[in-house]
């Protein structure tokens, strides 16, 4: 039978948006994805030109808004945002790098029902942590996240973005985030902003990347969001999403109104409109961008028999990695194996001969 | 009833519901099952007199629970875990509103349906999305 599952269907809006929502952060950390954006300096959509997005999104019923930056919080006004998203009942998620929280902010969080927070953290130790994050980070962070566990703001996580300097203390951030009363989540290290320039540096290697995905496996409450279902398994299939949300579930906006299919793929080539001279609905239905990313066959992969597991992987990353929106994901779980059993059979090859 | 689940953060994860004839999905969480009895429906606006007209009943939607219309019927949200829950119901259900945080689903059920239309609403009732009367 030839089954079209709805979620593949064509939605007449996004189910949530990605805001890059300031250029301004007061952290470098090495595999930032905004970093090339943040450089450009466009400047930020002022508070009346936010609402007037709000009120956008309102309209086409857009459940949720996930807001980032840079530093969200360097925003004088980023509460009224808030408050202003809220009060159209649009849930929103705020990833932090947790440096600006205290306990006036926390109590004023706190009393946002709609709000999930993300809190960044790159290790287990100050060591690890402040070698991504930058010196002195780690400090700043836990004081922040002990205020969040003290003051029991319900929704919050521990996000760490799953590199080769931290990926030896994932058991031990998934331990932290469960003292801290969080949810763990993993995200992953893509070749994007600073990331293109620290991929040989950060990126997993196989080995790492199929021992992460073992323990995704045996540690189903760990939050992965759209992150890995390149090397998620069947026992996860329900767990987060298996395919590429960019155009079809989602999009992103960038500080200055820039829209582009995801924050992951914000190269000129990319760019889809600008929230202040073009009504997002009409970007939505007919951007070629956006339709082209809809388009996308990885044809690759559609014998594969991971591929309703994720559907030929993360675009971005095949993009910065092999220059082609339509090559299948480098990091797929399959072709990692298949490699390997390779690498095996030579190995096995040579030992004979020698 | 099958499920794709949207995750809190970054994407949704998804949870995609189907009526009377569950099928295979790439992301199938509960699946409906169809021999369980219908539940009983509280009826606000049923015409008990003419059965075969169509009738239109009421179900709040539950605290935090959004919902809008799509192609294939309605697509859910809800806030206590972000979750999706896609609906092939195509004309079956509709949502409608008062204000934010009053809306409610509307059961259009013309006799054929009306049988479908229970089920969807009961997995829906299963899934904490319209409040159980």
């Amino acid at each position: 039978m030839n089954h079209n599952p709805a979620y593949k269907e064509f939605l007449k809006a996004p189910v949530n948006v990605t805001w890059e929502i300031t250029d301004r952060c007061n952290l470098e950390c090495l595999h930032c994805l905004s970093a090339d954006i943040m450089a450009k300096g466009n400047g930020e959509l002022n508070f009346e030109q936010c609402a007037r997005f709000i009120d956008e999104l309102d309209r086409m019923e857009v459940f949720q808004i996930n807001f980032g930056g840079g530093e969200p919080f360097l925003r004088n006004d980023f509460l009224d945002i808030l408050h202003y998203a809220h009060s159209k009942g649009i849930t929103t998620c705020v990833s932090t790098n947790g440096t600006m929280l205290n306990r006036t902010l926390v109590m004023k969080l706190k009393e946002m029902d709609l709000l999930y927070l993300q809190v960044s953290l790159d290790g287990a130790t100050r060591e690890t942590n402040d070698r991504i994050r930058g010196a002195g980070s780690y400090d700043l962070i836990m004081f922040g996240v002990e205020l969040l566990a003290r003051y029991q703001i319900p929704n919050f996580s521990i996000n760490t973005v799953v590199t080769r300097i931290n990926f030896r203390e994932i058991k031990e951030l998934y331990e932290l985030a469960h003292q801290y009363g969080a949810k763990t989540r993993l995200s992953r290290f893509r070749p994007s902003g600073s990331g293109r320039r620290a991929w040989e540096l950060l990126h997993l290697d196989r080995h790492q990347l199929l021992e992460l995905s073992l323990f995704l496996n045996s540690h189903k409450d760990v939050l992965t969001g759209d992150s890995f279902f390149s090397i998620a398994s069947e026992a996860r299939r329900n767990l987060g999403l298996n395919m590429c949300g960019a155009a079809k579930m989602t999009l992103s906006i960038t500080p200055d109104g820039s829209i582009y299919p995801c924050a992951f793929l914000q190269d000129e080539k990319f760019l889809a409109g600008n929230v202040t001279a073009d009504a997002l609905g009409s970007i939505w239905h007919t951007s070629p961008v956006f339709q082209s990313m809809r388009s996308i066959a990885i044809e690759s992969c559609r014998r594969c028999a991971r591929f309703s597991l994720c559907h030929g992987g993360c675009p971005a990353v095949a993009y910065f990695l092999t220059n082609s929106l339509h090559y299948h994901d480098p990091e797929c779980l399959f072709n990692l194996k298949e490699d390997m059993m390779e690498s095996d059979k030579a190995g096995y090859v040579c030992a004979m001969q020698a | 009833m099958e499920c794709t689940n949207t995750g809190a953060n970054v994407a949704p994860s998804t949870s995609y519901a189907r009526g009377a004839t569950p099928s295979r999905s790439p992301c199938e969480l509960n699946r409906f099952a169809t021999d369980v009895s219908p539940w009983e429906s509280t009826k606000r606006n049923a015409d008990e007199q003419q059965p075969d007209a169509a009738e239109k009943d009421y179900y709040p939607l539950s605290p935090g629970v959004r919902a809008r219309r799509e192609g294939f019927g309605l697509l859910f949200y809800n806030s206590r875990d972000a979750k999706l829950t896609f609906v092939k119901s195509g004309t079956l259900l509709d949502v409608s509103a008062d204000s934010k945080k009053n809306c409610r689903l509307t059961a259009i059920c013309e006799a054929t349906d009306k049988e479908r239309t229970l089920r969807l609403l009961k997995a829906l009732a299963n899934k904490g999305l319209i409040d159980e009367p």
